[in-house]
Order: structure tokens, then sequence, then C-alpha cells
């Protein structure tokens, strides 16, 4: 991952969805606006 | 969570992804999407890598969790590259 204070863009990141697909935050660049959501837990 | 449901409609009309990031295992993540029929992408971060990485803190309280906060951070390609705000009581969508 980059490191975000050097970065002038979002971190970008690889975790795996709900269905097990790698998802990148970098798959979304240049094609739409995220909104990232950090919960603190629903369990 | 059901804050960010009810104001989800409003991100998909800015064209947003809504993205969730949560601290549970992998199968404890899916488990609760399909049961609560969630219309986000989740991603499971047990280890709290990406959490962590972008500064979230994941202490809890010893009495329960602590309030509900959420930590939003909005990437645009171009201008807005990173931001962020709290909120205790409402999901706000942050000026793209």
């Amino acid at each position: 991952m980059a490191d975000r204070r050097d970065a002038a863009m979002a971190p970008d990141f690889e975790l795996a969805d709900t269905a097990g697909q790698l998802v990148r935050l970098s798959d979304y660049r240049g094609k739409q606006h995220v909104v990232l959501v950090f919960n603190r837990g629903f369990t | 969570m059901a804050q960010l449901r009810r104001d989800y409609e409003q991100f998909v009309a800015r064209d947003a992804k809504v993205v969730v990031i949560g601290p549970e295992d992998p199968k404890a993540f899916r488990d609760y999407w399909q049961k609560e029929n969630l219309p986000f992408v989740g991603l499971a971060d047990p280890t709290h890598a990406v959490a962590n990485h972008y500064g979230q803190e994941v202490s809890l309280l010893k009495l329960g969790r602590m309030p509900a906060l959420m930590t939003m951070a909005m990437k645009r390609v171009k201008n807005i590259l990173l931001k962020r705000y709290r909120s205790r009581n409402r999901t706000r969508i942050a000026a793209a």
C-alpha cells in the first residue's frame, strides 16, 4: 500500500469482498467516486 | 449501518460507490451481508491493515462499543483526493 502521508491520492489497498472477489481501490480510479466507510463492527 | 443504508441512494445519485470496510473475519462479514441484504460493497479487514493504514481506531470501550462513529474518505480522481469526516448521528455526504 502507498503511504497516506506521502501520497496525494487515497492509499490503494486490496481486500476480498463478500463474494470472495478481490477489490482494489484503484479499480475505481478514473471511473467513479468512492466513499470508504470504516465500520467499527457489527457482530 | 442502518443510517448508511437510508442514505445509500443519495450516494448512488451522486455516482459514488459505497465501500464498507470492517474488522470481522470474512465469513462473519459475508453472513452479515447476506442476512441484512446490504447494497454496498463489503470488505473484511480482520487484520486491520487497511484501517490502520488510514489511521482508524479499532479499540473498544470496556462496557461496550464506542458510538458508531463512521469515518469516511472520499476519493476523487483529480482535485479532492482524500477527504475524511466523522459524524456521530448522521452519515453526511462530502462535497465532491
